[in-house]
Parts: C-alpha cells; sequence; structure tokens
C-alpha cells in the first residue's frame, strides 16, 4: 500500500497518472493564489455560489452535446455551459444585492439552493435517457481523477497554469484593491475592472476544477489554503506563496490517495488533505497557532506574576500564593521556609529598582512608554538606551531630594 | 447679516477665471443615500492654498461631500473640477486620507506595504515594486514619525499610528490637493501633533487641504478656512469671517449650547 502510494507520488505509474497529479496539483497551486484574493476581498463564500451554479449548465452542455454530436459527454460543451450558469449565477447574487435589501449571504444561499436544484432535476432527467454515456456526469458533483481522460488532465494543467501566472502579474493591483479598493478608486485605478477580473479568475479555478473536485467540495480549494497560509504570515506575498504550495500539495497528495483508492472520489481525498494541513497550521503555526499563543500567554502570566511577587517582597515579608513560592523557590530567591535568601535580596532590590525606572518612565515619556509594549514585562536595561536610563536615575534621584520621602527610595539605597 | 450670508453662496460658474485656478471647485452638487438628499445644492470654492475644515452635525454629509467630490459615489447633479479639469483627468494631484475605519486592519500588510500603495500610481500597472519604492515610502514614514514601526503588520499599531500610515501613504503621492476624512478622531497626543506637522508643511507648500472635523473646538486653531455643512452649505470662506455665532447656530441649531457658541467664536476671531 504504502510503496503504491510512493509510486504514485513519484511519477513511476503510467504517463496518465503522472498527467493527472500534475493537473491536480497545478489547479491547486491556481486555487491556492486566487482563493487568497477572494479571501481578503470577502468574497470567499461568492466561490460556493459560482460551484453550485454550474451544475445546471454542466447538464444543459450535455444535453445540448448529445443533440449535436451523440455523446453527451463531451468537455468543451460541459465547460462552456458550466461557464456560462456560473456567471449567471454571480450576476443574480449581484443583482439581488443591489436590487433589494437582501444581505450578500442570504443571496448567495438563494441562488446557490435554486440553481443546485434545477440542475438536480436536470440530472435527474439524463440519468432516465437511453443514451448510454451519463455514467460520468456525477462525477462532477464529487470529483473524479479516476475517470479523467488525459487530455483532460493537459487542459486542467494548461488552464492552472495561466490562471496562476495572470493572479500573481496582477498580484500588486489585486491587494491595493482588496485592502482599501475605495482609496484605491480615489487614485484612477479600474476597481470595477480589477474586480472583474478577481471574478473571472475565481470562476476559471472553479470551472477547471470541477472534474477533479467536485462542485459540492470546490469552495474548499479556494477557501482552506489561503485560511491556513494567514496563520503562518502577516505579509501578502508569502501568504500567497504558502497558500499556492498548501493547495499544490493538498491536490497532488489528494489525487495520488484517489488514485490508490480509485472507489473514493477524489474531492474527498483532497478536501481531507487540505483539511489536515489546515488543522496543522491552525495548531503549530509559530506566531499566530493556538498553541503558540497559549505559550504565549503562559509566560506573561508567568513574568507578571514573578515581578509581582519579587516587588511585593521589596515591601517587606509577604505571604506568597502558591505559584509564586514555587517559581521563587526553584530560582533561588526564598528558601524551603519562605525567606529571603542573600542572592534572593540582590533579586528583589534589582527588580525594585527596574520597577522604579519602568515607573518614572512612564511619567516622563507617557507616549513612548505606552508605545512600547514590553512596558514592565522585561528588565529596562534591556530595552532602553543607557543614556536613557541614567536620565531617569537622576531625575528619581532629583525627585528624592525635592521631595523628601519617595516610595522608590529604599531600593536605590539598597543599590548604592 | 443677510446680504453677507447670500454673498457666501454666489452663483459662480465653473467657467470663471476664480473657478478654472481653484484647487476644488463645485457647482450645485446634490448627492442622495437610499433616495434620502444627504447633500443638498452645494457651491464652493477651495481657496488657493491652506487648510479647509469642513465642519457640520453628524449627518450633515461632510464625509459624502468629500467623497462626491473625489468622485467616489455617484451624485444627483452638480459640477466638479479640479484646477479647472474634471477630477477624472486630475487624479495625480489628489491625495486621500479615508476614515480609519473604512479598512480590514487584519489584512496582511506592514505599514511600509500600506505606505508604499501610494507610489503604486508611479510604478504602474503590473510593474514590480522596487527597494528604491521602498525606501522613498519608508521616508514618507518618517516624516510622520512612524519609521520605526515599518515592518509591523498594521493590525498591531494603535489607533493614532494607523491614521499616520494612512496620512504617510497620501503624502507618499506628492499632491497638490489633499482630502481627508476625519484623521483626528480617536487619536493620541502624539498623532494629534504628527497630523498638525504635516498640514503645516503642506500649507507652507502652498497646498490646498480639505478635511472634515469633528472637533470645533480645535477647528480654529487647526485650519484658516471653513465650510459650515448641514445638508446645504451654511457658510465658507476664511474662518474668522465663518466662524460666527450665527453660522455655527444655523448649523448647529439646538445641538450647540449659547456658552459653548460664544466660546468658539472668540476663538475663530483671535
Amino acid at each position: 500500500m504504502l510503496h503504491d502510494l510512493f509510486e504514485i507520488l513519484s511519477f513511476q505509474s503510467g504517463y496518465n497518472t503522472n498527467v493527472v497529479l500534475l493537473g491536480s496539483g497545478l489547479l491547486g497551486t491556481a486555487g491556492g493564489v486566487v482563493g487568497v484574493f477572494s479571501l481578503l476581498r470577502k468574497r470567499a463564500l461568492i466561490s460556493d455560489a459560482i460551484s453550485h451554479a454550474t451544475l445546471p449548465g454542466i447538464t444543459l452542455g450535455f444535453l445540448v452535446a448529445l443533440a449535436l454530436t451523440g455523446t453527451g459527454k463531451s468537455l468543451p460543451f460541459l465547460m462552456i455551459g458550466s461557464t456560462l450558469s456560473g456567471i449567471l449565477g454571480v450576476l443574480l447574487v449581484q443583482w439581488i444585492k443591489d436590487n433589494t435589501r437582501l444581505p450578500e449571504d442570504s443571496a448567495i444561499g438563494t441562488v446557490l439552493s435554486s440553481f443546485f436544484g434545477l440542475g438536480v432535476v436536470l440530472m435527474s432527467y439524463i440519468q432516465n435517457l437511453k443514451s448510454g454515456s451519463q455514467a460520468g456526469l456525477e462525477s462532477y458533483l464529487l470529483g473524479s481523477t479516476a475517470s479523467m481522460l488525459q487530455s483532460e488532465a493537459e487542459m486542467i494543467a494548461f488552464s492552472a497554469l495561466a490562471i496562476t501566472i495572470l493572479a500573481i502579474l496582477f498580484m500588486k493591483e489585486f491587494g491595493l484593491v482588496c485592502f482599501d479598493p475605495e482609496y484605491a478608486a480615489s487614485r484612477g485605478w479600474a476597481v470595477s475592472k480589477i474586480d472583474l477580473l478577481m471574478m473571472a479568475l475565481l470562476l476559471a479555478v472553479v470551472v477547471i476544477g470541477l472534474k477533479t473536485v467536485g462542485l459540492i467540495l470546490i469552495i474548499a480549494l479556494v477557501i482552506i489554503p489561503p485560511v491556513a497560509a494567514r496563520f503562518w504570515t502577516d505579509r501578502l506575498g508569502l501568504m500567497v506563496s504558502i497558500s499556492a504550495f498548501t493547495g499544490g500539495l493538498s491536490c497532488y497528495l489528494g489525487a495520488a490517495l484517489s488514485a490508490l483508492t480509485p472507489d473514493l472520489p477524489s474531492g474527498a481525498t483532497i478536501v481531507l488533505t487540505a483539511t489536515s494541513i489546515f488543522t496543522l497550521s491552525l495548531l503549530f503555526a509559530p506566531k499566530r497557532g493556538i498553541v503558540a499563543v497559549a505559550l504565549r500567554q503562559l509566560s506573561f502570566r508567568l513574568k507578571i506574576t514573578r515581578r509581582r511577587a519579587l516587588l511585593s517582597l521589596d515591601k517587606g515579608p509577604a505571604s506568597l500564593t502558591l505559584l509564586p513560592s514555587l517559581l521563587l523557590r526553584r530560582e533561588g530567591v526564598i528558601n524551603s521556609s519562605g525567606e529571603l535568601t542573600s542572592q534572593g535580596k540582590k533579586v528583589v532590590s534589582l527588580m525594585a529598582h527596574d520597577q522604579a525606572l519602568w515607573n518614572q518612565y512612564l511619567s516622563d515619556y507617557p507616549e513612548e512608554a505606552f508605545a512600547q509594549n514590553k512596558w514592565s514585562l522585561v528588565m529596562i536595561t534591556d530595552v532602553l538606551s543607557f543614556d536613557l536610563i541614567k536620565e531617569l536615575e537622576n531625575s528619581i534621584s532629583g525627585q528624592n531630594l525635592s521631595a523628601g520621602q519617595n516610595l522608590v527610595s529604599g531600593p536605590l539605597k539598597d543599590i548604592s | 447679516m443677510i446680504a453677507k450670508l447670500l454673498k457666501l453662496q454666489p452663483n459662480k460658474s465653473l467657467t470663471s477665471e476664480e473657478a478654472k485656478r481653484a484647487p476644488l471647485a463645485i457647482e450645485g452638487l446634490s448627492v442622495s443615500y437610499h433616495h434620502k438628499p444627504v447633500v443638498w445644492d452645494l457651491s464652493f470654492v477651495a481657496p488657493e492654498k491652506g487648510l479647509v475644515a469642513v465642519v457640520g452635525p453628524n449627518g450633515a454629509g461632510k464625509s459624502t461631500f468629500i467623497k462626491a467630490a473625489l468622485g467616489l459615489i455617484p451624485k444627483l447633479s452638480g459640477e466638479i473640477t479640479v484646477y479647472g479639469k474634471p477630477v477624472d483627468q486630475q487624479r495625480k494631484l489628489i491625495g486621500y486620507v479615508p476614515q480609519r475605519g473604512s479598512v480590514d486592519w487584519d489584512f496582511p500588510a506592514s505599514a511600509l506595504d500600506v505606505v508604499t500603495m501610494g507610489l503604486y500610481g508611479k510604478v504602474g500597472w503590473l510593474r514590480p515594486i522596487r527597494k528604491s519604492h521602498k525606501q522613498e515610502a519608508l521616508s514618507y514614514l518618517d516624516k510622520v514619525g512612524m519609521a520605526d514601526f515599518a515592518d509591523r503588520q498594521i493590525g498591531q499599531l494603535s489607533g493614532g499610528q494607523q491614521q499616520r500610515v494612512f496620512l504617510a501613504r497620501a503624502l507618499a503621492q506628492d499632491a497638490l490637493l489633499y482630502f481627508m476624512d476625519e484623521p483626528f478622531v480617536g487619536v493620541d497626543a502624539a498623532t494629534e501633533r504628527a497630523i498638525i506637522n504635516v498640514l503645516k508643511k503642506l500649507k507652507d507648500q502652498g497646498k490646498t487641504v480639505i478635511c472634515v472635523h469633528h472637533d470645533l473646538q480645535s477647528a480654529p486653531d487647526y485650519f484658516d478656512h471653513a465650510l459650515i455643512l448641514n445638508v446645504r452649505p451654511v457658510a465658507s470662506g476664511p474662518m474668522a469671517e465663518t466662524f460666527t455665532s450665527e453660522n455655527l447656530q444655523r448649523a448647529y441649531g439646538g445641538r450647540l449650547a449659547p456658552s459653548e457658541l460664544s466660546g468658539l467664536v472668540a476663538m475663530a476671531s483671535e
């Protein structure tokens, strides 16, 4: 089993399988790239409307092809049909949004289900025909790379490559319109044309992906890779690359798994592969992942707890709760009976002095201190320049002279 | 008084010499949202240089006025020219600082990326952004005191810092006429000072800034011209002449207490 999978993955199982794998990988890449922009333009769900809206087009394309050529399963007819009804679906969503008070999600839901319903009716009509060639049509629902012809796979590969290249060429313009369309318009950019191109590329991905992923699951191809990529980076360029890689890998692996188990629809294996990558990103991405966020939170809590415990010890013997007393005992600041050790005394006065400097910084430079997001979290000497700390120290001792008594006088004496 | 008010809305034709020279000349502008007129029959000629505050109560159509002047929303009627030509032909001369709330700050972009957008016009269609563009963008971030935050993701900035990023993006265009939509709302003192500095510099360079401003107290300090709006234009002109208690009363009605009014007018005439 594993050996077979390795053979498929390393392009050793025949030209046809290789082309299908390559086409699927490129399709995933295109979906990943185009998906980033539909996600950032807040249009992720429109791809679901497009894909479901293609079903009546597929079936009508089949019927037209059947009447004209005698066989219904002619890819050009099916693609033209799905493109046209996909466009019709998008236009209808737009029209409902512009001319009624319905919000976009309701418009999408209405159009999606109506078109899909119509498509299913036409499909069962076709199933009852005695043409003999209707068998492959349901593969457009859940995707089937097993039944894919070599010519189909080649066409998918070339179209996907073209879509990817176009989207990357227009990355600057797409990014601008996604971030701030009104500003882009104020600068004279043709926002509606750029939007139209983004929509056209999305439609193209959906249409060429129907056979591989199927219209029910194809939304995953343009949503999961970009959201997984977002976990790893804050940069648009990197997000596009990671999303392209994620999409490509999912489709490549998913198609290979499907080749191994031809009974499984390839759409399902592809989506589950993408979901695995998404789950890994969600958990383990370095900055935005759940684990990283939890660890950061924990380290923040520990730092604050330690600092507050040391500061309270500075004011005299304090009864510490369990966590801080454990922390400080491990560090050797207090002994097992809760008394300060000689090393602990140094640490406590150092911390008190540090806090006094931070407090002085906050009152002398309120804005800078506010912008400084490490305020009171690390030792001030690690963050601010020596000169600035000297100035803060002078300002503290100046206050001590004028005010006589001061809260921060204690630790300062200890230091000097 | 009535004669004076009428004189403030003269029926200037856009073909007049003054209108042709003006950074912005508007004649009979009306805009509606959902069958409700928001701006009604507004005519306005911006001074050749200087800082213009657009003030008026909530819902007076201040932001709508700016967006319509920029050609971002459809208008019911009216003519708009920028230096004597239609807005669409003069986009290169116009800078725009939108309201901070108008974009998604979780967008994957750094402060520098956003400022670089101000240079996209110069970069051109399909051309990549080069190091020199990044350098240039950084110099504009520096002008608003944000160079240290160039690499920060924009969502990690404070509200005032985000506003300064928007300002730097507009500066990067090197425009002659700037529109700003409430840049002072919800910002910290450092940002307020940075914006005022930028406004002063723009004024010294002979540029025109048209700025929606919420705070009547500070308007006379920061700006030297005013356009007072309440759906219809109430008054426009140099600050001292425009910020009169009659005009403010007409725009704000009972929303301003008499004591507030006299204080404002005293500030404006100083």
